[in-house]
Formats: structure tokens, C-alpha cells, sequence
């Protein structure tokens, strides 16, 4: 089975789509996690960057966001990065200069064998995530 | 709190376990975990329907943006 992380770029668009650009990959995949073609997976890092778009950008009530905290972790399981990621990201983040948190998702995805589905340029652009529409 | 559990698993599967674990990185447990952890992310599936209902419905009034683009500048703000 295929193991993808999805990084914040791609988990919003899961849920918002006025604006958006590749939704529908972003959501197949959803559709292929829930039907067990593959598995998906976000880091906690994924909350972090969520809540911020939602308090900062979004400026949404902090009861709403983090409701909708609550409900990602009920779609989602959350993986680990394995001890090495950090490490692995640092080098990743100077070799691409992408920043700490780029190269986080990328180290994470890489050592647990996952591809990584993302939308983020900058990502895309270095060649350590993929499109979604690559996966299904 | 973590609990420690006995398991019993065939010899050739602890094998690959073990090698799993070690291209990961990891340990024994944390591959174990993770693989239980990939498995009961999976089931309860009226849950998450549910959960991605009701995000739909929060963001349908969210305005006009991509994802993307906002996720970009917040790590670049960082």
C-alpha cells in the first residue's frame, strides 16, 4: 500500500475550494485514503501551519479553528517523523534552500518511505514532493 | 501512559519488521505503532465523513484564496 504525506497546502483544499487551484486530485486522494488504496498521513507540524492560516490569515474565531483542529485529526492519522527527520531536514533545507519547515515534511515523507503530495512551489520546484494528481 | 503489550508474530515477519524498522530509522515499537496507528485512522469512517462534512461546511464561507499561496507566506513569515 502507498504511504503520502500530505503537507497543509494540500489538506486545505480538502476542505476550501473558491480560489483553488488542484482540487480535485487533492480530494481523490482523501477518496483513495478512505477507500484504503492508500494511506495518508500529516505531521503535527500540519496543525500548526493550519491553526495560522485560520487565526492569522483567515482570521477565524479561535472556537471555530480549533474545531476544525479537532476535526483533521479525525480524518487523518498523524505520523511521526522518524528520529533522523530533523537531521535529514537541515541538510534537505540547505541543499534546497527551502525553509525548516519545507524540508521537515520532506525528511518525514522520505524516511517513512511516503511520497509527498504537496501544492507548494517551492516544494514542488526541488523535486521532493509530487503533485496529487501524480498519486492517483 | 504507554503500555507495554506481548505479541506473538512469525519469525520471518519479525524479520521484516525489524528491517523496516531499521531503513526508517525507527524502532520495532514505532513501526508497530505507526502501522496500528494506520490502521485505526482508517475504520471509523462515519467519523470522518462527519469531520469532513462539518470542515466543508466552515470553509464554504471562507472567501476566495489558494491554499497554497497562504501556506507559503506563513512559512515564509516564520
Amino acid at each position: 500500500m502507498t504511504d503520502v504525506l500530505c503537507d497543509t497546502s494540500i489538506v486545505l483544499k480538502w476542505f476550501h475550494e473558491d480560489g483553488e487551484d488542484g482540487v480535485p486530485p487533492a480530494r481523490a486522494l482523501l477518496d483513495a485514503h478512505r477507500d484504503g488504496a492508500l494511506t495518508a498521513w500529516i505531521l503535527e507540524l500540519t496543525f500548526y501551519e493550519l491553526g495560522n492560516v485560520l487565526l492569522r490569515s483567515l482570521g477565524w474565531r479561535s472556537a471555530d479553528a480549533a474545531d476544525q483542529l479537532d476535526d483533521l485529526r479525525a480524518i487523518c492519522p498523524v505520523l511521526a517523523p522518524a528520529p533522523d527527520a530533523p537531521r535529514l531536514a537541515a541538510e534537505l533545507a540547505d541543499t534546497h534552500s527551502l525553509t525548516f519547515y519545507d524540508a521537515l515534511y520532506a525528511a518525514a515523507a522520505e524516511l517513512h518511505g511516503a511520497a509527498l503530495a504537496t501544492a507548494d512551489e517551492a516544494l514542488l520546484e526541488s523535486g521532493l514532493g509530487v503533485p496529487p494528481g501524480t498519486l492517483v | 501512559m504507554v503500555a507495554k503489550v506481548m505479541i506473538s508474530l512469525p519469525d520471518d515477519v519479525l524479520a521484516r519488521v525489524d528491517a523496516e524498522a531499521r531503513r526508517r530509522g525507527t524502532t520495532r515499537s514505532g513501526l508497530l505503532r505507526e502501522a496500528a496507528l494506520r490502521e485505526l485512522g482508517r475504520p471509523d469512517v462515519s467519523a470522518a465523513a462527519a469531520a469532513l462534512a462539518r470542515s466543508r461546511a466552515r470553509f464554504a464561507q471562507a472567501g476566495r484564496f489558494d491554499s497554497a499561496v497562504l501556506v507559503r507566506a506563513d512559512r515564509d513569515s516564520r
